[in-house]
């Protein structure tokens, strides 16, 4: 796989996540470009070329902390009182949806949620290297992916006034992350 | 397992990826064929996940991305080697030598400094975090500030630039050489110039004519006058940066 290669096959997702990561344009952007320039400066780190795109999003991700550690550039929206909800939405529900609204209700997730599950919409990524990527084990990768899930579904709902808001049914509590992967 | 713990895991689940083969999923998946109720929810669940992933996907990637990551390998490509055998490196430097003189070799690495020279300086104009380090200046605290700050207080800027409000400025390093960075106010944004000494600099071979290039989504132009190196980069047309100089 060569340069060219990897920014056809990868830069689209990459700057989806970048972009749900940021939560505007031109950071993801920058996100996008600066994970690409460390490919054509640090390639000699890629060893198994099977591995680039894993190498992508990851260097992607640690660009991403490395900014917020130093600014408040990212501000970090907490989102409370939806964890343990979740909505009766519909795919049809979603599906008549504008995209652009899916995405605002993704970006009031906070960031450790939100994270996982945009990997896992992307379906870029084994949960081996997303557990990789953001250094936890698999079992709490599921766990933050399903409180997220949750956290999305009620937030949408919220947004929805063709939901109907007794139709709110409670999750069970967060479990722990399942002993055999972690 | 019971029920809720196979929802635990299924909600996870994503199809036609390397999920399909992680024995973590297996046994939810047997329990889930056997439990129509189960069975129903893990459909709905998928319905949903699928929905979910149209969505995040319909979001538009900017159309000019991909010409700009691929105009980035141009700068940089030839010093990063990428997924080149070290034979053929080696092989492809014996025959640059042979054919072509050692000239030529100097002329590479002479370009690939100049492209990462742009793109350092690129990367200090998109650092928004401490973009200058001082500002509100007039003139004379400017050169004041820069001549303590060990920068280059005598720049000389074209006309058209010159007329713009410097907004602040500060000292970046490059390759253990410091370069003045001014960002000056223009067209509702601002544009950064980048002062240093051609002393520092002396294989760059620039002239007095801009080269324009885009890095990192800026447009750049780069020159060279009286003893200076000059590196103007921007988020303009090359068009609006042309009319500066």
């Amino acid at each position: 796989m060569d340069y060219e290669q990897a920014v056809a096959l990868y830069h689209e997702d990459l700057h989806r996540f970048a972009l749900s990561l940021a939560r505007n344009p031109d950071d993801a952007r920058d996100l996008t470009q600066e994970a690409y320039c460390r490919l054509l400066t640090k390639s000699g780190q890629v060893r198994d070329q099977t591995k680039v795109k894993s190498w992508l999003f990851t260097t992607l991700y640690r660009v991403f902390l490395g900014w917020k550690r130093h600014e408040q550039r990212f501000p970090h929206i907490e989102l409370s009182g939806v964890e343990n909800e979740i909505a009766m939405l519909t795919p049809e529900t979603v599906e008549k949806m504008d995209s652009a609204v899916v995405m605002a209700a993704l970006s009031q997730i906070d960031e450790h949620h939100r994270t996982p599950l945009v990997l896992f919409y992307l379906r870029s990524l084994s949960y081996r290297e997303i557990s990789g990527l953001l250094d936890i084990p698999t079992g709490t990768v599921m766990s933050r992916l399903s409180r997220a899930k949750a956290a999305l579904r009620a937030s949408l709902t919220a947004r929805d006034p063709a939901a109907d808001a007794t139709n709110v049914i409670p999750l069970p509590p967060q479990r722990p992350p399942f002993s055999k992967s972690s | 397992m019971n029920r809720e713990e196979a929802r635990f895991i299924l909600q996870a689940y994503r199809p036609d990826t390397e999920d399909a083969h992680d024995p973590q999923f297996a046994e939810a998946l047997a329990l889930a064929r056997q439990d129509p109720v189960l069975a129903q929810w893990f459909a709905n669940e998928q319905a949903m996940d699928a929905a979910f992933a149209a969505k995040l996907r319909a979001r538009p990637i900017p159309a000019d991305l991909k010409p700009e990551l691929l105009l980035a390998r141009s700068t940089i490509a030839r010093r990063a080697g990428w997924r080149r055998p070290l034979w053929l490196a080696a092989a492809a430097s014996i025959l640059l030598l042979l054919a072509l003189g050692g000239w030529r070799l100097r002329s590479v690495r002479t370009e690939v400094q100049l492209g990462d020279y742009r793109l350092a300086m690129t990367r200090a104009a998109l650092d928004k975090t401490e973009h200058v380090e001082a500002y509100g200046m007039d003139a004379s605290e400017l050169k004041q500030w820069l001549t303590e700050h060990r920068g280059h207080p005598d720049f000389v800027l074209p006309p058209k630039l010159a007329e713009h409000d410097v907004l602040g400025c500060k000292i970046v390093e490059w390759r253990g050489h410091r370069v003045t960075l001014l960002c000056l106010k223009f067209d509702g944004g601002h544009v950064d110039i980048f002062v240093a000494a051609v002393a520092d600099m002396p294989d760059f071979k620039l002239g007095p004519t801009p080269q324009y290039a885009v890095v990192g989504g800026l447009t750049t132009a780069t020159w060279q006058h009286e003893g200076k190196v000059y590196h103007l980069a921007g988020n303009f047309s090359a068009e609006r940066l042309k009319a500066l100089l």
